[in-house]
């Protein structure tokens, strides 16, 4: 499949969304938010619902699956788990934004 | 993802809807409540401040359902669009293996076609398989067909056939249609025939049992096909007279093309009124029964029954009947189809066999195709381009 030209930007939340997952156990989907906001010390803006659009085609990529819960205060809401299949994805993603973030950083800074 | 998941999402997307509306509902309000506990907000403006942050809920929800199939679509047409492009560009490649494939698929459509209406397709009759072809069964494995008496006999004796139709073994008449005489396939047969067979006329009649009577039998019935090709469709053609073996005869009935028994080639059906000497003499074996079996009789019962009446036959009419001492029958489907049936089979195997020589043959032309093309794809790569693109 050819990828879409902000396929950098997808990676980028599904690293995110990974990374939460695989750090905080099983999250319902305000909580990967929060996760992501909290880390990042607020400094990422991204839009809470895109995270929806985004988690759902992994569940159905199989890097994660989602069963229903409830929330802390009981209220329903889908449980996200990462998988095996999604832990190997975050590792590959991650060399991929280490690798991205070392080019640019040379760039900037040339030795 | 499966294409079947794709599509479920596109078609019912319903439910994955509900999930997710139910999903952004809990979203919302854990969003607000933490808002709220945090102190900074009261709860109004901490509901604006959750919507704010969330987005438009409705494009996300139409985000997650096109994501499932549109990349999907794109990424066909474009692997369609570089096929044909593909294949434009090697027509020495193109061609020859659309041309394999062709023949291979065609030459096995046309057997099978033929194979289906031939042999898998139920016969144009009511209840076909109930049908049987009884003959007599020598001692010696050959079989006859049966004699005007043993035929009668048959008919008061047996508990096992419905009705029980009798035509003559001879198959050929002379014709004469004006003018003309023509040699054609036209059969005796009795008025239980047709009854037997479940047959309907396409106009007209059939026989009468009365019509076996000599005298009274001066009728004939014609095929659809012959009453065009002969009569140009003439719907006046009932009342008509022909000549058939030099003995006048009326035209009562028309029969469906698909009617075609005895014979394939069978035109033109006459009354069979045994001569004097049939109806005397049970060694005159010259008539072929044709029975409609009751309606849970198995062939092994009506070959108990048939045989009981054969042997006692036999042991009753020694002289006539030697040797006869048991019967045969087997299926009207497999008396028409008989050697056809395993012919076809063979042909349609060699088809296969033809069709597994055209796959051969493209494999071999993409092995080749794709050895010519290597320098192609090191050049896309070396460019920068995928390989597909």
């Amino acid at each position: 499949m050819p990828k879409s030209p902000n396929d950098r930007l997808q990676g980028t939340l599904d690293l995110l969304i990974l990374n939460a997952l695989a750090l905080s156990g099983p999250l319902h989907g305000y909580g990967i938010a929060k996760q992501i906001r909290e880390r990042s010390g607020d400094a990422l803006s991204i839009e809470d619902g895109s995270l929806y659009p985004a988690i759902h085609r992994m569940a159905q990529e199989k890097w994660v699956n989602a069963q229903w819960g409830v929330t802390e205060l009981n209220r329903p809401a889908r449980i996200y788990k990462i998988t095996a299949l999604g832990r190997r994805q975050l590792q590959k993603e991650e060399e991929k934004w280490s690798q991205l973030t070392a080019a640019v950083s040379r760039v900037l800074r040339p030795a | 993802m499966s294409l079947w998941n794709r599509l479920w999402n596109t078609f019912r997307p319903s439910s994955l809807d509900d999930d997710l509306a139910r999903e952004i509902v809990t979203h919302l309000a854990e969003m607000q409540d933490d808002k709220v506990k945090q102190g900074l907000l009261a709860p109004e403006q901490a509901r604006l401040a959750a919507r704010m942050q969330f987005g438009n809920p409705s494009s996300f929800r139409e985000q997650t359902r096109e994501r499932n199939l549109l990349p999907w679509l794109e990424s066909m047409g474009q692997d369609i669009r570089y096929t044909v492009r593909q294949l434009r560009h090697s027509p020495s490649f193109a061609i020859p293996t659309v041309l394999l494939l062709a023949l291979g698929i065609g030459v096995n459509i046309a057997i099978f076609t033929l194979l289906d209406t031939i042999v898998l397709a139920s016969l144009p009759l009511h209840d076909p398989d109930r049908l049987v072809i009884l003959l007599d069964r020598h001692s010696d494995g050959g079989s006859s067909p049966a004699s005007w008496l043993d035929q009668r006999d048959f008919r008061e004796q047996n508990d096992v056939f419905e009705s029980l139709g009798a035509f003559d073994f001879r198959n050929t008449v002379l014709l004469q249609v004006g003018n003309e005489t023509l040699r054609v396939s036209g059969s005796y047969v009795t008025s239980d025939y047709f009854a037997t067979l479940g047959v309907q006329p396409l106009a007209g009649l059939l026989f009468a049992s009365s019509e076996a009577e000599t005298g009274q039998d001066n009728v004939a019935i014609v095929r659809e096909d012959f009453w065009r090709s002969h009569f140009g469709s003439d719907p006046a053609i009932l009342g008509k007279t022909i000549s058939i073996d030099g003995r006048k005869r009326t035209i009562i009935g028309i029969l469906p093309r698909s009617f075609t028994f005895p014979r394939d080639n069978t035109i033109l059906w006459i009354p069979l009124v045994p001569t004097p000497l049939q109806q005397a003499d049970r060694a005159w074996h010259g008539f072929p029964l044709i029975g409609r079996l009751k309606t849970g009789i198995s062939l092994a019962q009506a070959y108990a029954d048939l045989n009981a009446i054969m042997l006692r036959l036999s042991r009753q009419y020694p002289k006539e009947d030697t040797d006869r001492t048991a019967v045969l029958l087997f299926r009207l489907r497999d008396w028409t189809i008989g050697q056809t049936r395993e012919r076809l089979l063979l042909l349609q195997y060699a088809a296969f066999g033809i069709f597994l020589m055209a796959c051969a043959n493209v494999s071999s032309l993409v092995l080749a195709h794709y050895s010519a093309r290597r320098r192609e794809f090191a050049m896309r790569t070396a460019l920068g381009r995928p390989a597909s693109g």
